[in-house]
């Protein structure tokens, strides 16, 4: 049996369509979503409820009566979860047809081969679509080292809804850390991988998965700030991949706060951000800049 | 869903194959098994993993700072450090700031990690996790725990263990007024502790692991006496020797085996070879399969000084061994129980000789071995891995309220 997490806030017709892309999946075993409202207004509480009335899909809702916020609202679902298999969305993103069916092939095949299954997530490739753009295909390579793939973010990234594994397997270190109103993910994927889990990839190229990606509302200090707590949770072990390698993801940080920032119309803020980066780590600045502008 | 966030520190872990990193690994694996949240914080210079297997799910970080990770005037300076952290002069003043020096990074990165991480209980293991853990400052305030492992006296007041430096002596010591909770092995060792500190002291055992009791009715023992420990003075193996000179005329059947490797090696090997006992007492050096020697042998002669536990006594009882020790030697005292589960050696007189008696009269009866070794089996019933479980939950909320209860 499989239980399908999925935290919900003020996003109702977002949410059906997520549901819609799990009521579409050929895998056929037993499913149910469990549906955590996070305070959203009683107008959208009321279509969310409409929307789980009219599914076909076996579905539990647990009404929060205020925001608790993401993190809190993921350790709910997970302490609701009770089926052997859990895996997550999130509503506004969607799942394709053939994602479940690969993951538990995969999940399958690592236990023929006499793998501990609690011990592994399976990951997916996934399509990343920017609001009014096309979309793009992104790969999760799961064959270099996790932990250092992590945390710079290029070959391997944090997204909790790419992912399904067997209810232990997302105990299998912490909870998410309530502290953190962003990248919650990134610091569950980070201990994770640090406590001895491992992260496969099915078997296939293709994207199963579909991100729909806004930074529209979404504060850049507070995701900076998210990742500093990160950064010094973790401390250790990102110095132990060099200082050099700690430093550039510290950058890296940096810009992605900056984008959040320009996206959201804070032109100075952005600006400050890479002057921050700059003087952290000038030659890969330099590359993000030349990059910048040959690509227009 | 994992709950409370527990937090073990000990200095070095990496390859360490003592008693107390395997009660440390023994333990974090049971909270993690009861479903905690568990971490492991150590702070060496070595960057391997335990000795003793973790398991998955508990995450172990190193705070100290790699040596690639330095440039290379840290670690010039790291070298010039540690020349001066030889000195054995302790000048005031001087000895502070080679505390400082050789202590403080301990102390600060601890600090920095608690308030990144925000455990809800942290627990230092041994002496320096003590001292570390007790002065540092962090501006998140977690529970404090303090596991005591050893004779208090052999902790803060011998000036030959741990840092000698008188400095990180009285830090020791001060640190413990800072713990909401310290725990200790056995007792008598309560009354070593401040009156103030009292009400804080949680007397824990260590557990022991139950053998089937298939393996120990099919045992196959032979005429073999062991004894297993470091090789160091504190544990009077050159007692042990010197009875075997006594008893080897009697019982020219017998072979004695001594487990451990330690400082006094090359000693005790001389000391056999000149009493002429090559043949019939061996060193064994490290073994990986303890049980496999236990199950073989058919006595445990134990001559330690002193013992802040005895998890060697324990292992042995649990593997239907009767225990021959020093009256005198603490946690043996605590663990056996005369003529029930072992046999109690007098300390008055020539040692060697007393304990050359005790062996012999059991050597020469095994009837008498195996009815010790049956009530041994049932003497460690008050060390089972539940009961001494319970005690460190109780270490990590602290004591109930009588409202709680």
């Amino acid at each position: 049996m499989l239980d399908i997490l999925i935290p919900h806030y003020n996003a109702p017709e977002d949410l059906q369509m997520s549901l819609a892309s799990v009521a579409d999946q050929t895998w056929r075993g037993k499913k149910r979503v469990v549906l955590f409202d996070d305070g959203s207004t009683a107008e959208n509480l009321a279509q969310v409820e409409k929307i789980v009335k009219d599914s076909p899909l076996d579905i539990d809702l647990i009404r929060s009566p205020q925001n608790l916020g993401r993190p809190k609202a993921r350790n709910a679902l997970l302490q609701a979860a009770e089926a052997r298999f859990v895996a997550w969305l999130d509503a506004g993103d969607i799942w394709y047809p053939e994602k479940t069916e690969h993951q538990f092939n995969t999940i399958f095949r690592h236990h023929f081969e006499g793998a501990d299954i609690d011990t592994i997530w399976v990951s997916c490739h996934y399509d990343w679509q920017w609001v009014g753009r096309r979309r793009r295909k992104v790969v999760q390579d799961t064959t270099g080292n996790q932990l250092k793939d992590l945390f710079a973010g290029d070959r391997l990234r944090a997204y909790l809804w790419t992912l399904l594994g067997t209810r232990e397997s997302f105990t299998l270190a912490s909870r998410f850390d309530e502290r953190l109103t962003r990248l919650q993910d990134l610091d569950f994927f980070l201990s994770f991988v640090r406590a001895g889990g491992r992260i496969v990839s099915p078997g296939t190229d293709a994207p199963l998965c579909c991100y729909f990606k806004s930074d529209i509302g979404r504060n850049a200090r507070e995701i900076r700030q998210c990742y500093d707590t990160i950064f010094a949770k973790h401390h250790a072990a990102l110095l132990g991949h060099g200082r050099g390698f700690a430093r550039r993801t510290r950058v890296k940080a940096d810009f992605v706060a900056a984008r959040f920032a320009r996206n959201n119309g804070e032109r100075f803020g952005a600006l400050g951000y890479q002057l921050g980066a700059f003087f952290t780590d000038p030659h890969y600045a330099a590359y993000r800049a030349k990059k910048f502008v040959l690509k227009g | 869903m994992r709950g409370t966030k527990v937090c073990f520190v000990i200095q070095k872990l990496a390859l360490r194959s003592g008693g107390a990193e395997r009660v440390l690994i023994d333990t974090a694996n049971a909270l993690y098994d009861r479903g905690y949240a568990v971490e492991l914080v150590s702070h060496e210079h070595r960057g391997k993993k335990p000795f003793y297997p973790l398991r998955k799910g508990i995450i172990h970080t190193n705070l100290y700072p790699r040596d690639k990770n330095r440039t290379r005037i840290e670690r010039l300076w790291g070298r010039l450090q540690n020349v001066f952290h030889k000195n054995r002069l302790y000048l005031p003043g001087l000895a502070h700031l080679q505390w400082w020096s050789e202590h403080g990074g301990f102390r600060r990165r601890l600090a920095r990690h608690i308030d990144a991480t925000e455990p809800d209980v942290v627990i230092a293991f041994l002496p320096p996790a003590v001292t570390a853990l007790g002065h540092a400052k962090p501006k998140y305030k977690p529970r404090r725990f303090a596991s005591l492992h050893n004779v208090p006296e052999q902790d803060f007041d011998n000036r030959e263990r741990w840092d000698p430096n008188p400095v990180d002596r009285r830090l020791r010591k001060s640190a413990l007024e800072h713990f909401d909770g310290i725990g200790t092995l056995l007792p008598e060792f309560c009354n070593w502790f401040d009156p103030a500190l009292r009400d804080r002291l949680l007397v824990m055992p260590n557990a022991v692991k139950p053998v089937p009791d298939k393996k120990i009715a099919t045992a196959k023992r032979t005429k073999k006496v062991v004894s297993v420990g470091r090789l160091a003075d504190v544990k009077r193996h050159h007692l042990l020797i010197e009875a075997w000179a006594d008893l080897q005329e009697e019982f020219p059947d017998w072979s004695c085996d001594i487990y451990g490797v330690g400082p006094i090696e090359a000693q005790l090997a001389q000391q056999i070879k000149e009493l002429g006992l090559s043949e019939k007492v061996h060193l064994r050096g490290h073994s990986k399969s303890m049980e496999r020697v236990y199950l073989e042998s058919a006595i445990l002669a134990h001559p330690a000084e002193f013992e802040g536990f005895g998890l060697v006594i324990t292992e042995a009882l649990a593997h239907g061994l009767p225990v021959v020790g020093f009256e005198d030697c603490s946690g043996f005292n605590f663990i056996v129980r005369d003529q029930v589960s072992g046999v109690f050696v007098p300390a008055e007189g020539r040692r060697s000789a007393n304990l050359a008696q005790a062996l012999a009269r059991l050597m020469r009866d095994p009837e008498e071995r195996a009815r010790l070794s049956q009530a041994g089996l049932e003497e460690l019933e008050r060390f089972r891995e539940d009961k001494v479980l319970d005690l460190w939950e109780e270490a990590i909320h602290g004591k109930k309220t009588h409202a709680e209860v």
